[in-house]
């Protein structure tokens, strides 16, 4: 692994701040992101490339580069993911990572930087156990405490944690990936779903977790009577999990750490129905005019409900005076994407609504005097939220909370389904 | 921030220099704090805020822990400026390393140790060795590290003070971070290269729970390289890091899937087992994470899919492109999509790729095209329907997606050529004959003229399936008959030359229609003034000609063997290289680390380095001397033209090698040569052999050049050569065999042909059993390339003479070509004879 420097930069390669780890590539080499940056488009990117004697790793959050540069074959997995978690822990510091909280907050960033990768190889990540010892009012002098959970078996939690309050949220979010191809036929569909925890809990509290995962409901033996399972393709858990407790029994038991994480995340590659299906019909009139009739169907349950549904439906760029028709809802035309943007605030299950959009032409287009005509089709994108559900059908069965000092502690269990990449493609 | 507000803020530097020396800000702490951030704030402005290197370092002593974290900052930062200043903060450095507090001594410990000056080394191993017995293991980890850094100033001092022996202790701490920093100090400092002990593997996994995330990817790849004893072993380990693929952290579970694959490297099925077991955390984590991530694991999953193509055939709508996706990921997914194609998924690929063409960015578009002409060729009952696919984007009216469907076409055919025949369309293909129909090859290559296709690379496509299957292209003469008719506007030497043997090869097939315009082509590439190459090739051709037509036949439409693999399918001959550098910038960049990782930096691959400055080294000579060893050629072998040939070649070869960054480009550029050269070059060479009386020119060519360097290599000794018995007891170090080979003036080569592929090692093996010692031995691009030395026996008090070999075995041309120095010019044939017999012996067993 190994990165040789770290650095911060504005959106056209400039040194916000840098930190400076094994001294083995000079410094000066950001000179050559900074061309890079302004040279090539921000599409063409890799994340990932070689210039002059260094390699450049770099993510790219809130008009900011975090960019580390390496001169050895370093391991690229770590170093990107570090990139990540420094941005992580720094926006846990000061919310927003933007560059005027970056200079704002440089003192408390040289330390986290210092703090967070010795010689080039990452060593805590955790915003929780870093703030211990690196706080904004560590500005008072005053004794530190040695930093406990630095070297703790538990290295995600700190002992003697209070709340006023003991309770703990849990939020079940499953999005939708969805890729229709232009005859209707589903070409992908995955789900994406995140268990996200917000603990305010004190002590050290052991937590088991109880799902309707299909494997363990088999190996239980318990027939699922009302509800069905769901087994679960890919699961990952967060570190604080006992992953062999899950292999042997798939009982999720934890020791949770202090406020927000994710505690697990999981995939399917099921099909499963669209949750909104979009059927559109483009009637050209080349040089004159174009017509679209777009049609929206709810496919979920009646009773559940999806919130803020966006369709986004592409029209050709040089498409002009707009008329829409709407049977619910609000359609507009957003001619800096060149599309129509369909607005439903609440769409009921099993519903089915109709739009129809008009377009004038202009009557001579570019694309035949020679010139490349626009040819890519770029696909019908929809956003939504439906609360209350989950489209794999997952349910949380308990959450024990048990500490040794014996208070109760109050879970709240929330579900959500989303939008993940769901497109459509046009024909 | 502006120039000007700089401009004052450097006046500012002198208030802060001020500041720091007012006693008043020196009692109260909180001043100085603002003034300390002040100075720091500077700093990261990009101001110099050197010259208050002294007031800093008085300010080390402040008690105040964000103060000293900011004072060490800055002194790291302007150590190696201020050398021998810095030797003032050792004190407190010191006294730091010392204090109570563990967090202190840490800070000091690791700042101590990132000064990076080579004067404080003496000061720095004490509080090192005292920070690895540490009561803090914060201090301990700290101190493991801080070995590596001390290591990296002064790599004896540490490897004589026995500072190993005590990180190796810490393998053992009770701390798991502790237990990582000592790991990755070792593996740095020995380069990888040590022994992976049993007991440490199994206490490391017994424990790999407790590591955090970071730490667990440090052991998993110390563990990557361990080997078990028994097949057991590996299983029990595999089963205890099964649910580190669970893990949330990428890096963990790409380091366990390098486990995974280095452990079942010895049992084949088992091997297949894990691939599949691995497709799942994978998947997961190409659309899990962020986009780079995603990026990183694509490419991992792309040299997967070479090696295993079957295991993910079933998953190959997960490689599916989204529109939104940015460039690098939809290329990689291509890639992808390539490899894991198979007769039951072609249709689904073929359909999908379409798709792309008409992707906003060009370079997707491009290698969209390219793809759908790869999987045709590839997966023949793909072939057809490729075929219309290809037809159809020609007619899509976007030149760079014409261009490519033209070159994809190409490609189709060299693997398919029969597709032309089945789909010809009846006979005639008048001039409407494409416009109709696209679903003929045939009529829509003969049409092409309604395609505005002016790419060089599309250009020579077509005209090679017009010079290879123009007897089924109807329309085939006409559109050379227009091509000739521009020919001098025509930019491109490689189309060009391409123009040219398709009108010779059409001409041979197809006479009566031909023999005007070839003869008008010819005409005007004979006094083609812009490139000799073409001008030569037009010259060749003609004498060809000329000379009997039926030769010519004979030698240039001779039917072709389909070969099972074409070069550019052969999987790359780094691949292995590249499995064993998994998890890495290697995967990514798709090249072995010592291709990006400069050498000097590379510790762990010294003999390496050697052979590059030597291949560097020895590119240069050659370049210098490359007429000097054509001439030794001539007196070497007897065959200047030939022996002329190879030399340029060689030189050729070498700037490639030195320049080799663009290997993309350089297979693009291969493709291209295969066109022309295959059907042109090759059978030159051939028919150059067979018609000795007609090469007039040429000999008068040759001896020209014989004139020239007569002077270089004056006195030809007319000495018979001695009879050559080399000496076993011959030892020759890098160096001195680097001078030498600059400095020796008397060289000559020669150059061999050979059928079957060899291996690097059993020539070194053969050699090195007649006492031809190896210096070095590598592999560059398709070639194998050797330094070899040799020493005859003495004559009396006299050493022998010392041979210096340069030996390449080209396995693309299948060629070997050796060049061969030595102060003794008159020795040097015969041992030069003597080495070839040896080589021959070695690659051609059976001769």
């Amino acid at each position: 692994m190994a990165a040789s420097a770290v650095y911060i930069l504005d959106m056209k390669g400039k040194v916000i701040i840098a930190r400076n780890y094994r001294g083995d590539v000079p410094m000066s080499v950001v000179d050559h992101f900074a061309r890079h940056v302004q040279e090539s488009e921000e599409v063409d990117m890799k994340p990932i490339v070689v210039m002059d004697v260094a390699t450049f790793l770099y993510i790219k959050t809130n008009n900011l580069y975090i960019m580390a540069t390496t001169q050895r074959n370093a391991n690229a997995a770590v170093v990107l993911l570090f990139l990540y978690r420094l941005v992580d822990v720094l926006a846990s510091y000061f919310k927003e990572v933007e560059e005027e909280s970056i200079r704002d907050n440089f003192v408390i960033t040289y330390e986290l930087m210092d703090e967070m990768m010795d010689f080039g190889y990452p060593q805590i990540s955790e915003a929780k156990i870093l703030r211990e010892y690196i706080t904004q009012e560590a500005h008072k002098l005053e004794a530190q405490r040695p930093p406990m959970a630095v070297t703790n078996a538990v290295s995600w939690r700190s002992e003697g944690i209070k709340h006023r309050k003991n309770e703990i949220f849990l939020d079940v979010v499953e999005k939708l990936n969805l890729l229709v191809s232009a005859n209707g036929t589903v070409l992908r569909s995955e789900i994406l779903g995140s268990l996200q925890m917000r603990s305010y809990l004190s002590g050290m509290p052991e937590l088991k977790l109880g799902l309707n995962d299909k494997l363990l409901m088999e190996s239980s033996g318990r027939r699922t009577g009302k509800g069905r399972a769901v087994e679960m393709e890919d699961i990952k858990f967060h570190q604080c999990v006992r992953l062999a407790r899950f292999e042997n029994d798939r009982t999720i038991s934890f020791i949770p750490p202090d406020g927000e994480f994710e505690l697990m995340s999981y995939r399917l590659n099921t099909q499963v129905k669209p949750l909104i299906w979009i059927e559109a019909m483009v009637e050209p009139h080349s040089h004159s005019r174009i017509e679209y009739m777009i049609k929206a169907k709810s496919q979920f349950k009646q009773r559940s409900t999806a919130n803020n549904v966006e369709i986004t439906i592409p029209v050709p760029p040089d498409a002009d005076t707009p008329t829409f028709k709407a049977s619910v809802g609000t359609a507009k035309y957003a001619p800096e994407r060149d599309a129509i943007v369909w607005t439903i605030k609440q769409f009921h299950g099993g519903k089915e609504y109709l739009m129809r959009a008009h377009f004038g032409l202009p009557s001579i287009t570019h694309g035949e005097d020679g010139g490349a005509a626009r040819v890519e089709k770029p696909p019908v994108s929809v956003k939504f939220e439906i609360p209350y559900f989950t489209v794999s059908g997952i349910q949380v069965r308990y959450l024990k909370i048990i500490e040794k000092s014996g208070y109760q502690a109050l879970p709240w269990v929330r579900y959500i389904t989303q939008n993940g990449d769901y497109q459509l493609r046009m024909s | 921030m502006s120039n000007l507000s700089i401009e004052h803020k450097k006046g500012e530097v002198n208030e802060l220099k001020a500041s720091l020396r007012n006693p008043a800000v020196e009692r109260d702490p909180e001043k100085r704090r603002e003034v300390v951030k002040r100075v720091i704030a500077y700093m990261t402005l990009g101001i110099d805020v050197s010259r208050l290197f002294t007031e800093m370092i008085m300010a080390t002593s402040s008690k105040d822990l964000v103060v000293k974290k900011m004072v060490y900052l800055y002194i790291c930062n302007y150590a190696s400026t201020n050398p021998e200043l810095s030797l003032l903060a050792i004190n407190t450095l010191q006294k730091d390393c010392r204090d109570e507090d563990p967090i202190t001594r840490g800070l000091a410990l690791r700042s101590f140790c990132s000064l990076r000056l080579p004067n404080i080394v003496e000061y720095l191993q004490k509080p090192v060795e005292d920070g690895l017995v540490d009561p803090s293991a914060y201090v301990r980890k700290t101190a493991a590290m801080g070995c590596l850094k001390l290591h990296n100033l002064a790599p004896q001092l540490v490897l004589e003070s026995g500072l190993v022996g005590r990180v190796r202790q810490a393998l053992y701490d009770r701390d798991t971070a502790v237990i990582a920093s000592a790991i990755c100090a070792l593996e740095e400092i020995e380069g990888g290269t040590s022994k992976v002990e049993k007991q440490l593997v199994h206490h490391l996994l017994n424990r790999i729970r407790e590591f955090n995330e970071w730490a667990q990817v440090v052991v998993l790849g110390l563990v990557a390289r361990y080997s078990p004893a028994v097949p057991a072993e590996t299983f029990d380990i595999m089963n205890l890091l099964e649910e580190r693929l669970k893990h949330s952290n990428a890096a963990v579970v790409l380091a366990t899937t390098k486990v995974f694959l280095n452990l079942t490297q010895d049992f084949p099925t088992v091997h297949q087992q894990v691939y599949a077991r691995l497709r799942t955390p994978l998947a997961t984590l190409v659309h899990g994470g962020s986009v780079e991530q995603g990026y990183a694991t694509l490419k991992h999953i792309a040299l997967l899919a070479q090696r295993a193509p079957a295991v993910f055939a079933e998953e190959h709508k997960l490689f599916f492109a989204r529109f939104n996706e940015p460039s690098y990921v939809k290329l990689v997914k291509l890639e992808i999509l390539t490899a894991v194609a198979t007769a039951r998924n072609v249709g689904e690929i073929v359909g999908e790729v379409a798709e792309y063409v008409t992707d906003v960015d060009v370079a997707v578009s491009r290698a969209a095209v390219g793809v759908i002409g790869v999987l045709g060729a590839r997966v023949s009952s793909a072939a057809r329907t490729v075929a219309d696919q290809l037809v159809a984007l020609l007619n899509i009216g976007i030149p760079h997606v014409s261009s490519e469907a033209v070159v994809a076409i190409k490609t189709l055919l060299r693997r398919h050529p029969h597709l032309l025949a089945t789909q010809h369309a009846p006979a005639g293909g008048g001039s409407g004959g494409g416009s109709g129909g696209g679903s003929s090859l045939a009529a829509a290559i003969g049409s092409f003229t309604r395609f505005a296709v002016d790419e060089p690379a599309a250009r020579c496509s077509l005209l090679w399936m017009l010079g290879e299957h123009g007897e089924q292209i109807g329309e085939a003469p006409y559109v050379l008959e227009q091509m000739i008719g521009e020919y001098e506007d025509e930019p491109s030497a490689a189309v060009r030359l391409e123009l040219l043997s398709a009108t010779v090869k059409l001409l041979l097939k197809r006479p009566a229609e031909m023999q005007a315009m070839a003869g008008r082509l010819l005409e005007a590439a004979t006094a083609d003034t812009r490139s000799t190459e073409v001008h030569d090739r037009a010259i060749f051709y003609y004498r060809l000609l000329q000379h009997d037509v039926s030769a010519a036949k004979r030698v240039l439409t001779a039917p072709v063997q389909l070969p099972d693999v074409f070069v550019e399918e052969r999987a790359s001959e780094w691949q292995d290289k590249l499995f064993e550098e998994f998890n890495s910038l290697t995967v990514i960049y798709g090249m072995p680390s010592d291709r990006f990782v400069k050498p000097a930096l590379s510790a762990n691959a010294p003999a390496r380095k050697v052979a590059d400055e030597m291949a560097s080294a020895s590119g240069r000579a050659a370049r210098a001397q490359a007429g000097a060893a054509a001439q030794g050629n001539g007196s070497c072998t007897g065959r200047a033209a030939d022996g002329m040939g190879h030399a340029e070649e060689a030189a050729e070869e070498e700037e490639g090698e030195d320049e080799d960054e663009e290997e993309g480009e350089e297979e693009s550029d291969d493709d291209d040569d295969e066109g022309d050269g295959g059907d042109g070059a090759q059978p030159a060479t051939r028919a150059g052999g067979g018609c000795n009386g007609t090469a007039g020119a040429s000999a008068s060519l040759v001896d020209l050049l014989g004139d020239l360097s007569m002077p270089a290599a004056a006195p030809p000794p007319p000495l018979p050569p001695a009879r050559l018995v080399l000496t076993p007891a011959v030892v020759l170090d890098s160096a001195t065999f680097q001078a030498q080979w600059g400095a020796t003036g008397g060289s000559c080569s020669w150059s061999l042909p050979f059928a079957s592929a060899v291996e690097p090692q059993p020539v070194v093996a053969a050699l090195g059993a007649h006492d031809v010692k190896c210096m070095a031995f590598g592999t560059v691009g398709a070639a194998h390339k050797f330094y070899f030395y040799a020493q005859a026996q003495p004559l009396g008090a006299e050493p022998g003479a010392l041979f210096l070999v340069e030996l390449v075995l080209d396995m693309g041309a299948r060629a070997a070509r050796a060049t061969l120095k030595s102060a003794a010019v008159n020795a040097l044939p015969a041992f030069a004879e003597h080495l070839k017999r040896l080589v021959q012996q070695t690659i051609e067993p059976r001769l």
